[in-house]
């Protein structure tokens, strides 16, 4: 049974998928949370799996590669696949009540067709973080792109269709180019499987150009500064459970997927200059993100370029890692690769929740203008205590998922030798806690006038309070999620898989 | 739309160019060290043609090797007609309204070679095992067929009630699924086809995949319609100059 | 040069073009239509490869790839031109400008 727990996570929810698209919306509902809380267990029940057996291996239609495709597991993918897993099932609860509360015939049709979409969505994360083959990531990258558009889409309201066009049209570009990388690597090469490449792989111009062209590709889908322009238009104008959906996990399933290609393909060819680069576009985004973020006055907005920010701490684990030649260069890349990938799953919860929150007080005051947020903590106590605790996440401060994410990037950078992103981070830090506390303070200040509140669904208010909490416990148990991320990771030093 | 509202930017134009000639060198470079010689997987390809149920290698990647691509070719089609229906708020087809047809020659002569379109995209279906063809084109040219019968003023589409029309996009999709939950239940890989079957299960996937691409090829196009809010609403009248 | 470099090189400048129309051509439809413009210059160099100096078959592998590819590319386009109607229809626009990027 275990060996088809990989494709169950891909067929699972493409099966909950068909379904909803089929049936009446009470049906699709029903179906959505069965669907998640299936999915979810099948990656529970894989990571157990993994950790006892070790990375797998799935030969689709029995054919290997190079002629094949190949799924993986490996410590990495799980790790993603988890992060999905638990901001999905929160999601999908959410949405549940939110898209209930719509009675207004135009919405409905958006609401219904949420369900089909967002399962698509995560049936082609689970298979991007599955995949072994190149080729087979551009076509998933593809669906990937689509179903978010329609996503932010599902209002049809102005904002968001243009909104929704810009982000599509930087989606397609994107996995054109980085197809075009692929292609090179064929042509080099004469495979598309992950692991043949990276034993393939020889320095060289030709190496050199697809690296550069995927990379640009996936930093352009990563919405990593300065090609972040269609990120905040796009997060910040869908509804509540879209945006959460896409600032915690699609916009990660692309930087995962260069992380991948720099450990697992282009190790050979990976120069300092290149690392230097990314952890430059990586201070570019939080300066830049968080001062953006610091000059809106829409709370949404402002979450949004929190993304922006919050992507660059992804970055530090480039230049660490390519001053791979050093002694004891295994020892801090794999501290760099834990940092980045621990502040990818503190992000995604604390960025669903603060959303979702964004989602409440949107039901609740009819605006999400920051100048509204007064007085909201005595009328929505669990709001703004969850914007609270996640917004502590953010900033870094212990005992938060984000302090200890934060704590090892420096620690890693430090190592290095590269002392120099250490002071950004920690300034990031600093700036974030200005824009978090950019509405805390209103919301804790006595109201001028109490305008009537719309009433919330609690189970809206727990769901954000639940990941704000998960957001700060992880920073508590954080060895037991990092032991999974090292099974047969590229940054494992025992595997001797380190650059 | 007019030219006039088009207004490029100088300066912008000017980097842009500059840097699309970077990047044309920069790849120009790289092709320099690709070797010039047969490489790549066509003998590896060639040697397992007879365990993949059909004769041309093309196909035998398509469908057999690489079938998990062409699956989420589907799921992306699918994903397509999905936006359709999303942007234009719809469930189906069934609130547009049919075109006039104010040439009685033309309703007729498309009611006779629509079934010359069905018989050619079964010819295509059926030829993708020896040569170049499949699925893809042999619904594409379906589709074609189900837009010609709506531009002549045939129902075509727009008569399938919502479910049967969703059905239908989603059949070439699920086909595949069926094929992999089958393949879990007998403890096979996924989209593992046994080779005394493999030309046969091709087929049915193939047939599957036609339908579904036909349906969305015209269903995206014919989707783009104005809706009629008032469907008994006679078709509306051209007026002829 | 030999014929598949040829091929190679112009599917580069193609993508190029492409590259550059997209970002300096405002109306939608143009950048719709620039982004195939690209994807044909990854698919012609794509099935240049399959046909460098073949003997008995062109690589098959490639050219799959490349049918993949197509119908990937029409329906992102199928989609891109679906939501730029809907736009128009809504806004009564075909243009991203600089005043859309902030809601």
């Amino acid at each position: 049974m275990s060996e088809t727990l990989m494709p169950l996570a891909i067929l699972l929810p493409f099966v909950g998928s068909l379904i909803c698209f089929v049936s009446r919306h009470r049906v699709s509902v029903f179906t959505g949370c069965v669907t998640a809380l299936l999915t979810a267990g099948t990656i529970g029940w894989l990571t157990y799996d993994v950790a006892i057996h070790g990375v797998q291996v799935y030969a689709l239609g029995g054919w290997s590669a190079p002629l094949g495709i190949h799924l993986r597991v490996d410590g990495l993918a799980l790790f993603m696949m988890i992060m999905s897993a638990i901001v999905g099932v929160a999601v999908t609860f959410y949405a549940v009540s939110y898209f209930g509360e719509h009675d207004a015939q135009e919405e409905k049709r958006g609401a219904e067709l949420f369900w089909p979409i967002w399962m698509f969505l995560w049936a082609s994360m689970n298979a991007l973080y599955l995949s072994g083959d190149i080729f087979n990531i551009y076509v998933i990258l593809e669906i990937l792109g689509l179903a978010a558009v329609g996503l932010v889409a599902l209002t049809g309201r102005r904002a968001v269709l243009v909104a929704g066009m810009r982000y599509l049209l930087a989606a397609m570009a994107g996995s054109l180019i980085y197809l075009l990388g692929v292609v090179l690597l064929y042509a080099a090469h004469g495979t598309v499987d992950i692991v043949l490449l990276g034993q393939a792989i020889e320095p060289g111009a030709t190496a050199m150009a697809a690296m550069t062209v995927m990379t640009a590709g996936l930093l352009l889908k990563t919405a990593m500064f300065p090609l972040h322009f269609w990120l905040p238009p796009a997060h910040a104008s869908a509804t509540a459970p879209v945006s959460a959906i896409l600032s915690a996990l699609v916009v990660k399933a692309s930087f995962y997927l260069i992380l991948r290609l720099w450990f697992d393909v282009f190790h050979a060819t990976i120069t300092l200059e290149a690392g230097y680069v990314m952890g430059a576009l990586g201070t570019g985004a939080i300066l830049w993100g968080s001062i953006q973020a610091l000059r809106q006055a829409r709370v949404k907005m402002m979450i949004a370029y929190s993304t922006v920010a919050q992507l660059g701490y992804l970055f530090f684990v480039f230049p660490v890692s390519a001053d791979h030649d050093a002694a004891n260069a295994a020892t801090w890349i794999s501290i760099a690769g834990q940092g980045s990938l621990y502040q990818a799953l503190a992000h995604a919860l604390a960025k669903t929740s603060i959303f979702l929150s964004a989602g409440v007080l949107l039901h609740a005051a009819g605006s999400d203008h920051i100048d509204h947020m007064r007085g909201l903590a005595q009328r929505l106590p669990v709001t703004v205590f969850a914007m609270a605790l996640a917004g502590v996440s953010l900033m870094g401060l212990p005992p938060s998922g984000g302090f200890v994410a934060k704590w090892m990037t420096v620690q890693a950078v430090l190592a290095a030798g590269q002392w120099w992103w250490a002071p950004v981070i920690i300034g990031g830090g600093l700036l974030a806690a200005g824009y978090i506390f950019r509405i805390l303070r209103p919301a804790f200040s006595p109201a001028d006038v109490q305008e009537a509140l719309h009433p919330v669904p609690r189970s809206l208010e727990l769901c954000a309070l639940g990941m704000a909490i998960l957001s700060i416990v992880i920073g508590l148990r954080a060895t037991d999620l990092l032991d999974v991320l090292l099974i047969g990771a590229p940054f494992a030093i025992q595997a001797g898989g380190a650059l | 739309m007019d030219s006039t509202t088009e207004c490029i930017k100088k300066p912008l134009s000017v980097l842009s160019a500059l840097f699309a000639a970077v990047v044309c060198v920069f790849l120009a470079v790289a092709l320099r060290e690709i070797p010039d010689e047969p490489g790549g997987l066509t003998a590896a390809a060639a040697a397992e043609i007879p365990r993949s149920g059909v004769e041309h290698p093309v196909t035998a990647v398509l469908l057999n090797f690489r079938v998990y691509d062409t699956w989420l070719e589907v799921g992306v089609l699918l994903m397509a007609a999905m936006g359709m229906l999303l942007f234009q708020r719809r469930s189906d087809l069934r609130d547009i309204r049919l075109m006039p047809s104010p040439e009685p020659v033309l309703h007729w002569l498309v009611r006779l070679l629509f079934p010359m379109l069905v018989l050619v995209s079964g010819y295509l279906l059926w030829m993708g095992k020896f040569a170049a063809g499949g699925a893809f084109q042999a619904g594409v040219v379906l589709g074609s067929g189900g837009v010609l019968l709506w531009l002549a003023g045939h129902p075509s589409l727009t008569n399938f009630p919502g479910r049967l029309f969703r059905s239908l996009l989603i059949v070439g999709f699920l086909s595949f699924l069926l094929a992999s939950i089958a393949n879990m239940a007998f403890g096979q890989a996924i989209l593992a086809f046994p080779p005394a079957y493999a030309g046969t299960i091709i087929l049915i996937l193939e047939a599957a995949a036609t339908l579904s691409i036909a349906a969305t090829v015209s269903a995206l196009i014919i989707g783009l319609q104005p809706v009629v809010r008032d469907r008994d609403r006679a078709p509306i009248h051209v007026p002829s100059d | 040069m030999s014929q598949y470099q040829f091929y190679s090189l112009a599917g580069m400048v193609l993508f190029a073009l492409g590259l550059h129309a997209l970002v300096i051509l405002p109306h939608i439809l143009r950048k719709i239509l620039s982004i195939n413009i690209m994807a044909g210059g990854v698919f012609l160099f794509l099935i240049s490869i399959a046909a460098r100096n073949f003997e008995d078959f062109p690589d098959p592998v490639p050219q799959a790839m490349l049918l993949t590819g197509v119908v990937v590319a029409l329906s992102a386009t199928a989609f891109a031109v679906a939501l730029a109607r809907r736009i128009y229809t809504v806004t009564g626009r075909s243009e991203l400008d600089e005043e859309d990027r902030v809601p």
